[in-house]
């Protein structure tokens, strides 16, 4: 049974101040994407001309854009667009990273060679020139962004899996299960998996704030989410373009970007150190 | 007989940890004179690798000698100060670690460690090398100018055990102090370097201290033997004494325990019955009287040390009356 | 060592091989013809009929590959089809600045986060230690371009101390100086985080080995133990993850060139991309891919020499 591994890592966690700030901070951001059509005062795409670059006041706690549009609706609704795009990517890029890597780490040595050096491959594009030179290919747009994100992600869950696998593949169990004739499939899903869980999940949560500031700066070089769907990265542009005449905007876009991706590395790293395997064993009290 | 070189004195270590204050050493004593091997013998946790290091004073930073000290030639070298310390390190006072495997800078060649190791000695380089490779040679490695060139990876755990005792040596030291010198090593290399020691013996004029769990490395290499438990000595006797006429019950136990001294084969494997006490909260009385079969009420009041002989004491209610 | 170096640039050389041709091939992939989606939806029949003859989109792929190759080998990245000026020389033109930044960043990062990696290690298990951790861990998951964005708020806007735009004047180093604060500051603070947590993770595991130990019961002084022995371990991790960094900043340099209107790759690239302009874009991911490459390699051979671990590890 793994739940008390997992309930004793959590108290861990929830014990060390880095881990629980991230904790708290991922939370917000999750509530605040989930429920925004509740949090948000405004429609986000709601425009009001004469309204247009306010500072904060009561009717805009945030202040307004260029167009009018309150900015404190548009940032909650930005958390939105940034955590369908990154639990999108990454439940993609997560899948076939797995797959690919379970393929490398147990398959024939050739195919692992081959995928090695296509990962090696990809590593050794500095991120965002890969990411631009498909968006010069395909056209901006959310689906594109979508693509890039996986395309990047895909090779460090692969790297990891794969790691995990060769580490794991000669391990007694494993030979045993082959030496009772259970299936290629049935091994990898039932028995390599789950023991690559606690690792998974570090980088998942590794992987989010990298998959939020990819998406938020795509969007900032108006590359990513389209105009005028709400996103981090747009609505830090309009504050960069409107940044001598109103602060507001600028300081308002840039702050939740900072803390979602602030929050989830704090995660990560309480994670890590709450899953360190000297947790694991039971302390007597 | 000869003055001590090495007298300690009584000597309590405490740790300091996130679990709390474990008493590590509680009022041991120990002499070595020149030209003895002396062994160490416990079982894990019974305070003998503190004991070796306070000798060379390199305790980790949690431990704190409440009270005790360790002479060197007279002088309590615990309270030196510490440029005075680090001078006798590797000089008079040389070290043979456990772990030969991690006992060298990867990245250096064992011929610049050796000489490295020589940095007291006002000679040239090249005679520093000399010496190395003719400490290599007493120390049977089959060549040694091969092995001053080559990285620690390169050599097998045996071979680096040599060179480690090789450097213990370098300087002369009037101390030689083994901690577990052959545990990390499988039996072929432990029986090489069991074989080396007591070569080295003939040449070495100091006085050797041998830690060990292993009361084989006892009987093959020392002169007289200290039995530790839990932070105490609980007995020391020479070597022969030791196994023919051991006073404390904890020494018989080990003994009985060990394969090597098994009279006929047997199925079942003897073990001494219990646990360690917690050393954060040491027993007042006997240490082993949970696990003792011979323990009585007056086990509860802290043992005696008995002077059974000029050359063998126990630290037990009972000895003295048994033979 | 000779072995190991042949291998290593062998790879290195392979890896190019297969971004070019994934970027070559890319255009191709898509549907629609070559030509459109290189010159994008404005593209005019005139337009597409050079670029058709000009990339030999109508001769068979395999010849057009080699062409490609054959031509990239001799420097010919092609012409941009918009300024009609040699890629190449663009992106030679552009590079340098890139590359001032990046240096610039790396040096004020290495010489901080080394500085606060040893303090951690000084200091550790102190407050100042798990304070410093948070503090690293910070600055590593911060972006650089908000970075970028609200040091030009508070320097540039608020306080006017610093230049907003551009690299200052040709010839007037002063100006290129102030210039250059900023966004090297911006570029820099993610490596400060990443570095003072390596050095420190990576002092502390050697500080405690058993080898360490081993120059202590030796009695060699501190110094020379921390310098000789502890310190020449602590290099190889370093120089790997400069390495690393190096990949970043072109990275970072795409935002951070932006947000201050600087001259560079960044700036180049991503106009290109507003403007459909493969050329451009793909001879500069050639040529940083190229770069970032060179610069693993040289690193991972410079960690060969100085770790004689690796060398015999990897010579089998």
């Amino acid at each position: 049974m793994r739940w008390p591994a997992n309930a004793r890592a959590l108290r861990a966690l929830i014990r060390d101040p880095m881990g629980l700030m991230g904790l708290i901070l991922v939370t917000l951001f999750i509530l605040m994407a989930v429920a925004a059509p509740i949090l948000a005062p405004y429609d986000p795409l709601a425009l009001d001309v004469r309204a247009k670059l306010q500072s904060p006041t009561f009717a805009h706690w945030l202040g307004t854009d260029q167009l009018g549009r309150d900015t404190l609706s548009r940032i909650i609704y930005g958390a939105r667009t940034a955590l369908t795009i990154a639990l999108t990517a990454i439940g993609l890029a997560g899948s076939i990273g797995i797959l690919l890597g379970l393929i490398a780490g147990y398959g024939p040595r050739w195919l692992d060679a081959a995928l090695v050096l296509i990962f090696d491959a990809l590593n050794s594009l500095p991120m965002m020139m890969f990411a631009l030179a498909i968006i010069t290919v395909l056209g901006p747009g959310t689906g594109t962004l979508i693509l890039v994100v996986v395309l990047v992600s895909i090779p460090g869950y692969a790297r990891l899996i794969r790691a995990q696998t060769l580490s794991l593949r000669s391990a007694d169990f494993i030979v045993a299960e082959q030496a009772i004739g259970a299936s290629t499939p049935r091994i990898l899903l039932m028995h390599l998996l789950p023991n690559m869980f606690g690792p998974l999940c570090i980088v998942l949560s590794m992987d989010i704030p990298v998959v939020i500031m990819l998406e938020a700066g795509l969007s900032y070089l108006n590359l990513g989410v389209k105009p005028p769907t709400p996103s981090w990265g747009n609505i830090l542009y309009d504050g960069y373009t409107a940044i001598r005449t109103s602060s507001t905007l600028v300081i308002a876009a840039g702050a939740p970007l900072v803390l979602a991706t602030l929050g989830f590395t704090f995660l990560g790293e309480g994670l890590r150190d709450a899953l360190d395997p000297r947790f694991a064993t039971a302390r007597p009290r | 007989m000869n003055p001590p070189l090495l007298e300690i004195d009584t000597l309590n270590i405490t740790y300091h940890t996130d679990h709390g204050t474990l008493s590590a050493l509680r009022g041991a004593s120990l002499i070595a004179r020149a030209g003895e091997v002396i062994g160490i013998v416990g079982e894990s946790g019974c305070g003998k690798s503190t004991l070796a290091a306070s000798v060379i004073n390199l305790l980790p930073q949690a431990a704190e000698v409440t009270s005790g000290a360790v002479r060197y030639k007279g002088q309590d070298i615990l309270r030196l100060p510490p440029e005075a310390q680090r001078a006798l390190r590797g000089q008079d006072i040389a070290m043979i670690f456990q772990d030969p495997m991690t006992a060298f800078n990867p990245v250096l060649t064992m011929g610049a460690q050796l000489v490295d190791f020589q940095h007291a000695a006002q000679i040239p380089r090249a005679e520093k090398m000399a010496r190395a490779r003719a400490l290599l040679t007493r120390a049977g490695m089959p060549d040694p100018d091969l092995t001053l060139r080559r990285y620690p990876h390169q050599l097998s755990g045996g071979m680096r055990q040599r060179v480690a005792i090789a450097a213990a040596l370098l300087m002369n030291p009037t101390i030689l102090v083994a901690d577990e010198p052959t545990t990390a090593l499988d039996v072929t290399m432990e029986a090489q370097i069991i074989h080396l020691l007591r070569d080295l013996r003939s040449d070495y004029q100091g006085a050797v201290l041998v830690i060990t769990h292993h009361l084989g490395v006892v009987a093959e290499l020392c002169d007289r033997v200290y039995v530790m438990y839990a932070g105490e000595v609980v007995e020391e006797a020479l070597v022969d004494d030791l196994f023919h006429a051991p006073h404390h019950p904890y020494t018989s136990a080990l003994i009985a325990c060990d394969p090597g001294h098994f009279e006929q084969a047997t199925p079942i494997l003897p073990t001494i019955q219990g646990r360690l006490p917690d050393l954060r909260n040491p027993p007042k009385g006997c240490s082993f009287a949970p696990r003792c079969p011979l323990a009585s009420e007056i086990c509860a009041t802290p043992p005696p040390r008995v002077q059974i002989s000029p050359t063998q004491s126990a630290l037990c209610h009972k000895a003295g009356g048994r033979s | 060592m000779l072995t190991y170096a042949i291998k290593r640039i062998a790879l290195a050389a392979l890896i190019l091989f297969v971004v070019m041709l994934a970027m070559y091939g890319m255009v191709f992939l898509v549907p629609g013809d070559p030509a459109s989606v290189a010159l994008g939806p404005r593209a005019t029949p005139a337009l597409k009929a050079m670029l058709t003859e000009r990339m030999g989109l109508d001769q068979p792929v395999a010849v057009q590959i080699w062409r490609f190759f054959a031509n990239a080998a001799q420097g010919d990245l092609g012409i941009d089809v918009w300024s009609k000026r040699p890629v190449l020389d663009q992106i030679l033109e552009a590079f340098p600045q890139t590359l001032l930044l990046g240096v610039v960043a790396l040096s004020w990062a290495l010489t901080l986060g080394i500085t606060l990696g040893v303090l951690a290690v000084v200091y550790r298990g102190t407050i100042i230690d798990r304070a410093l951790g948070l503090v690293s861990v910070s600055f590593i998951s911060v972006p650089s371009f908000v970075v970028a964005i609200y040091l030009l708020l508070i320097f540039a806007v608020w306080l006017q101390w610093l230049p907003a735009i551009g690299a200052g004047k040709a010839g007037d180093i002063p100006s290129q100086i102030k210039a250059l604060i900023l966004p090297s500051i911006a570029v820099g603070i993610g490596w400060v985080g990443y570095l003072a947590r390596m050095v420190r993770a990576s002092m502390l595991e050697i500080m405690a080995a058993n080898h360490i130990r081993t120059t202590r019961a030796f009695g060699l002084p501190e110094r020379k133990v921390v310098t000789r022995y502890a310190l020449r371990l602590a290099i190889v991790p370093t120089i790997s993850v400069i390495a690393v960094g190096l990949g970043s900043i072109l990275s970072s340099a795409v935002f951070v060139e932006t947000v201050f209107s600087r001259p560079g790759i960044g700036t180049l690239i991503t106009g290109a991309v507003f403007k459909r302009n493969y050329p451009v874009v793909m001879g500069t991911v050639l040529v940083t891919t190229a770069f970032y490459l060179l610069v693993i390699t040289c690193a991972d051979l410079l960690i060969a020499k100085l770790d004689p671990r690796v060398r015999d590890a990897l010579a089998r």
